[in-house]
């Protein structure tokens, strides 16, 4: 077991430098409602002005939509597209297809953030890293025993096997309550995937990572091996299984016939035919 | 010494003949039932033959009763450790075509079929499918054929006589035969007890007679390859093996078996043996040569006062007592030293016994004269059938035993054949009877008991004494208040 509480307090503090933009919405955390939310729900995915991440760049979007449309798909992003909207649908298949979670934001929320918006504050754009924190180099194989749940998260987190499969992880698979995470780095690029770490925006995963967040040792490691799994491995490896279900199925057949060959077949049949196989004529015929 | 009661059997195969009345007496009130079909609890095959299932003798194939080993009796079937391994496969069953697959007839098509050009046939049908079927065997297919090239000549006892014998005794002038009626031995060491992993099979202690509860029985089957007689059988309706009961619920009644009853030829003789259970093992383990005199040692004389004493410690009944002094076995067994059981080597101890035929003597007919080769009335090295032969068959291959049988039947015959026509040569009757060590009291008795004697005398079946025998586990008035009969089952309910 590995245990790195102490440390992991330590590099707390540097959890924001993992992200960038997380790392000016601290500094910026008491400039307004709008701006505060966007930081902490929306930057893992979105920048304003910086350019795609995971979800499409935000400058001018309220320029571009109308602001009911906005609102709808701010407060309920699944049921939008869910009801067949054009944009959405095109948006859903052009961005990979990740769907935008649904944050569960309340009006007011919504409101502050498409103020913040139509503002048209720029976020930093994408590679401006502050260079007093590097991303931690992460080891793929601890990596991958962290998602495992060979190693416990320093923090307490929950293993991601527990809800996420990637391919060729363990002879059963992960769970399935959340997606495949085999491509998760191309489908995020690596910016996404290490903001979506630090934060675990994820409505689902919030409840479950809020208070048990990951350290960035971690995060690195989980990133390291998330890059490493993608182009390793094909979704699902299918051949081997059926090719071994196969060649168990054959031995068993074959030990079975090999063992029902010692039974006793029909004696009275095996006496006939052999006493009837020179055309019929017995032994003892006088 | 250890004394146990045995309702015991003997069958006088000299008087057989092969007409199957006891079989369908037994298969009429026991075995005709779903499931049932192709048993025979009593059946009788024609011997020279492979009898019922095919070659049930060939214990290289069916691997029944016990073996003498260096470590004591053995199962032959398996080990204990072996027998778990296979437990869920029993390599060693007949198939139903070795028992034979039984059929009936479409008669109703004899009525049914529309008027036309032929005579309407009755198919024969399976009664295991249901579907037409070509009849290829039965249960004694080969009757009457002694010499079939099929089923007469791989008896396996023939491996027992010489090419030269076995020749002769195919020869159509000298063709052979005899029948062998049998139903469950009701062994005093049973490889069917032995061979059952569920304990389902027993043997009672009042009587000797061996059942399978169906209440217990899993089904495993290894009775029936246990079983070197091949005298359990499977029901495939309800799932449970069966066995000869030697109709017990008829004796409790005081009845003869059905079998013993219908007996057209009286062949069939019944009573209660006393035997010493200390020495069924060493009885079985004897080598085969002294395995008929180790059976015959163990069996007790019901009127030797220290037996009785034995007898009634162990909470024999007086009255039991009383009908094992009338039994008709013990002096066939004993006394008179005529009844042999059957493949004594299996070890199983077989409480069945048979009075070996005396087959008549190859004759030649010269000037008109018939002639049975030099002696008077042959001799038993001139019988048909081999000593070799017999002996294979009821004493385990000593041939002594099957010779002094022998000489004791022909003296019987001559002793009466002086006694009717008094035909006998000077000095001829003294000197069989000198050879066979038996007086003229002793014949007289034996020609009585075979020939004159009654229903009563040939079945002394014993009083059951069910309340005593009861006693021992629940008070009797008790258990009739209780209990009733048979099985508490639960009802069938329709929903």
């Amino acid at each position: 077991m590995m245990r790195r509480i102490l440390p992991a307090m330590v590099v707390a503090v540097a959890i924001s430098a993992v992200s960038p933009f997380h790392g000016s919405a601290e500094e910026n955390a008491e400039g307004g409602g709008g701006k505060a939310l966007f930081q902490a729900k929306c930057s893992p995915c979105h920048t304003i002005g910086g350019g795609r991440l995971v979800g499409p760049d935000l400058k001018g979007v309220t320029t571009l939509r109308d602001r009911a449309w906005l609102e709808r798909f701010i407060s309920a992003p699944d049921k939008v597209l869910a009801s067949g909207d054009p944009v959405a649908a095109r948006l859903f298949q052009e961005f990979n297809k990740v769907p935008m979670p649904n944050l569960g934001l309340d009006q007011d929320q919504v409101d502050a953030l498409l103020d913040y918006l139509a503002a048209g504050e720029e976020t930093p754009p994408q590679g401006a890293k502050p260079a007093a924190a590097p991303a931690p180099k992460g080891d793929p194989s601890m990596g991958e025993k962290l998602f495992a749940g060979e190693f416990t998260f320093a923090r307490g987190g929950t293993p991601c096997i527990a809800c996420h499969h990637v391919a060729g992880i363990a002879p059963l698979g992960g769970g399935t309550l959340g997606p495949d995470l085999t491509t998760i780095a191309t489908t995020f690029g690596d910016a996404a995937l290490s903001s979506a770490l630090a934060t675990l925006p994820f409505p689902t995963m919030k409840p479950i990572f809020g208070d048990h967040p990951l350290t960035p040792k971690e995060q690195g490691d989980l990133r390291a091996f998330f890059r490493k799994a993608t182009p390793r491995r094909p979704a699902v490896e299918t051949t081997p299984i059926v090719l071994c279900a196969g060649a168990g199925l054959l031995a068993l057949l074959l030990l079975t016939g090999a063992l029902g060959r010692r039974r006793l077949g029909s004696v009275r049949k095996a006496l006939v035919a052999e006493a009837t196989k020179g055309g019929g004529e017995g032994r003892w015929v006088g | 010494m250890k004394v146990r009661a045995q309702v015991s059997m003997v069958f006088n195969l000299d008087k057989c003949i092969g007409c199957h009345t006891c079989s369908i007496a037994c298969k009429n009130i026991w075995s005709d039932r779903r499931g049932a079909e192709y048993m025979w609890w009593n059946n009788v095959e024609t011997k020279p033959g492979t009898g019922y299932p095919t070659l049930w003798e060939d214990q290289e194939k069916y691997r029944g009763g016990w073996e003498r080993t260096d470590k004591g009796l053995r199962l032959r079937l398996h080990s204990r450790g072996g027998g778990l391994a296979k437990i869920f496969y029993n390599p060693r069953l007949p198939t139903i075509d070795d028992y034979y697959e039984p059929w009936t007839y479409q008669y109703g098509d004899l009525l049914s079929s529309p008027a036309g050009d032929d005579q309407p046939v009755a198919r024969p049908v399976s009664l295991v499918t249901g579907e037409p079927i070509d009849i290829e065997a039965g249960p004694n297919w080969d009757d009457d054929l002694g010499g079939s090239p099929v089923y007469g000549a791989h008896d396996p006892n023939l491996a027992s006589v010489s090419e030269e014998e076995r020749r002769q005794l195919f020869l159509l002038e000298r063709m052979v035969l005899f029948y062998l009626p049998r139903i469950c031995n009701h062994c005093a060491n049973p490889g069917c007890v032995a061979a059952c992993p569920a304990g389902a099979i027993y043997k009672r202690g009042e009587d000797g007679i061996v059942l399978v509860s169906q209440e217990k029985c899993r089904a495993w089957r290894m009775c029936v390859s246990g079983c070197p007689y091949k005298k359990v059988y499977y029901n495939w309706g309800s799932g449970k093996s069966e066995k000869c009961i030697l109709c017990y619920p008829r004796q409790e009644t005081g009845q003869a078996p059905a079998c013993f009853h219908s007996c057209v030829g009286r062949i069939r003789y019944l009573g209660v043996l006393l035997y010493d259970a200390e020495r069924i093992k060493r009885s079985a383990s004897r080598p085969d040569d002294e395995l008929v005199q180790a059976q015959r040692e163990m069996i007790l004389d019901p009127s030797d006062p220290e037996v009785v004493k034995k007898a009634e410690e162990e909470g024999i009944h007086e009255a039991v007592l009383a009908a094992a002094r009338k039994s008709p076995v013990y002096r066939f067994v004993k006394e008179w030293r005529l009844a042999l059981p059957l493949h004594p080597e299996f070890g199983t101890v077989p409480m069945l016994y048979y009075v070996p035929p005396l087959l008549p003597v190859a004759a030649d007919c010269e000037n008109g004269r018939y002639e049975v080769g030099g002696e008077f009335f042959g001799s038993p090295e001139q019988a048909r059938l081999p000593l070799r032969y017999l002996a294979s068959l009821f004493s385990a291959g000593n041939e002594e035993i099957i010779r002094e049988v022998y000489r004791k039947l022909m003296a019987v015959r001559v002793h009466r054949r002086a006694a009717t026509t008094g035909e006998v040569p000077e000095g001829e009757l003294e000197r069989l009877l000198a050879e066979a060590g038996v007086t003229t009291s002793d014949t007289e008795a034996i020609y009585h008991m075979s020939s004159l004697a009654g229903f009563d005398e040939r079945h002394a079946v014993p009083p059951f004494m069910r309340e005593m025998a009861m006693e021992m586990s629940v008070d009797p008035a008790d258990r009739k208040g209780e209990g009733g009969t048979g099985f508490l089952r639960p009802p069938k309910r329709g929903w």
